[in-house]
């Protein structure tokens, strides 16, 4: 049971980060379009902050398999 | 010359797999980081001997492209060099993808990327006086002096694009004198320690940059299929052999230095020890010897085949420049006893290339790959015609 939980609350607390990390991202792109980024420019900002986002949960991945608490009896 | 700047379409079946090959070799590279960092440093074949591995290499030799490539994209703006301005753009762009995967490089090395912040509290967490706290703030200020000299290009506001390029050309040869420096201030490793270092770094980071943007440059043009003057290609050549010549006078000088009594075991080692198989074929051969022939010889420096040939033969050349520094630098014992080559194994360490490593450093270099096509397929960075109209370099 132990051990079906912990991947479990990974998994759980890795979409909520990942939900925090989209909200940062989407607040930084309307950020950008409020400086007065051309439209023709958005693809591309798209596409930066979603590899940017891939890297950052390949990070929380890594960190929570090796940091995540572990539930002892 | 007014120029034109427009995306490439990125439309082609070739480009799709391009795209989905260095998708594909950045997962790796990803997965490669999570098995590192859930196993430690050791899945990266570093030690307590050598707690430096392929990350800094990496991390290091993209530092000097990406200033070599800033400092070129300057000949048009500062130097007034206007046969130049088809480039500059790509060259800047080709920057701030580098110093990204420079940056990459550093946080895979630290093993606990997520204490990367603390670098940047300067004077709080940070000794001031290491060279390590100065980097700091150079490659924080290149990376936004980069990106606005960029958005200057783009919004076409040449006054403020010429501030910015002095800023940048100035700031470029700091970044990577500095990291030159991290090497040469380090008195108790023979083989790093040179004050040359700093001026060493700036000679290699002008001619592995230049090398790798004529490459970049021929490769992209031809691919898009866009005209490039092969006269650019052809001075870019004459400038990549003033800059090999005065990176070999720097690294002969230094070595020399180094083979003066009395401290001369380290250099002798390294000259002819288990590395000096690299550094003699790698990094003599390719960075200076070679390139310098191709580049010299009446029947080959008229042809743009030659130029990229010595360009090839550079990248590959400084590369090993790097690891030839940084590995055996670190191998070679600390002089805990003079006289005797006794570390703290009692022997000098070795380098094993681990498959994770490896991957990992193919991640780095897929990512930036990534990066510049698709900044070649939405940003406006090559130019679309030549009001020239001259030879193109395919010729």
């Amino acid at each position: 049971m132990e051990t079906l939980f912990r991947p479990i609350a990974i998994l759980v607390e890795l979409a909520i980060l990942m939900g925090i990390i989209y909200s940062l991202f989407a607040g930084v792109k309307l950020a950008i379009s409020d400086l007065g980024l051309k439209e023709k420019y958005h693809p591309f900002v798209k596409w930066v902050l979603l590899i940017m986002g891939c890297l950052v949960l390949a990070f929380f991945a890594a960190h929570l398999i090796t940091f995540y608490p572990r539930v002892h009896r | 010359m007014h120029l034109t700047f427009t995306p490439i379409e990125g439309k082609s079946r070739n480009f799709s797999t391009l795209e989905a090959t260095l998708m594909a070799l950045s997962l790796v590279g990803l997965m490669s980081f999570v098995i590192s960092y859930v196993k430690g440093h050791e899945t990266l074949g570093t030690s307590n001997v050598i707690p430096w591995g392929m990350p800094i290499v990496i991390t290091i030799y993209l530092i000097g492209l990406s200033a070599g490539s800033l400092i070129l994209s300057s000949l048009t703006y500062v130097f007034k060099k206007e046969e130049y301005r088809p480039i500059s753009r790509i060259a800047v762009f080709l920057a701030i993808v580098l110093i990204f995967g420079a940056m990459v490089g550093i946080a895979l090395d630290l093993g606990r990327p997520e204490k990367s912040w603390r670098l940047f509290i300067f004077f709080a967490l940070n000794n001031m006086r290491s060279m390590f706290a100065i980097n700091g703030i150079l490659y924080g200020g290149y990376f936004v002096i980069s990106l606005v000299y960029l958005g200057f290009m783009f919004a076409d506001k040449p006054k403020s694009t010429k501030i910015m390029a002095v800023i940048a050309i100035g700031w470029a040869a700091l970044v990577h004198m500095g990291t030159g420096a991290i090497f040469g201030f380090i008195a108790a490793r023979p083989i790093f320690y040179s004050p040359l270092r700093p001026l060493e770094f700036l000679a290699a980071a002008m001619a592995s940059g230049l090398a790798l943007l004529t490459i970049l440059l021929v490769l992209i043009f031809k691919l898009a299929k866009r005209d490039l003057n092969r006269d650019i290609i052809l001075s870019l050549g004459k400038l990549l052999l003033a800059l090999i010549i005065l990176l070999f006078i720097f690294v002969f000088v230094d070595k020399l230095t180094h083979l003066y009594s009395p401290h001369r075991e380290p250099m002798i080692w390294l000259l002819t020890g288990p590395f000096s198989s690299i550094f003699w074929g790698l990094q003599v051969g390719c960075a200076y010897v070679l390139p310098t022939i191709l580049l010299v010889h009446p029947r080959y420096n008229k042809t743009t085949k030659a130029v990229i040939g010595a360009a090839i033969l550079v990248v590959i050349g400084i590369f090993a420049e790097r690891f030839v520094l940084v590995i055996p630098g670190a191998a070679y014992p600390l002089p805990f006893y003079p006289g005797k080559i006794e570390g703290i194994w009692g022997q000098p360490g070795s380098f094993p290339f681990t498959p994770v490593e490896i991957f990992m450093s193919l991640g780095i270099f897929a990512l930036m790959g990534l990066f510049l096509i698709l900044g070649l397929k939405h940003l406006e960075l090559l130019p679309a015609y030549e009001s020239s109209g001259q030879k193109p370099a395919s010729q």
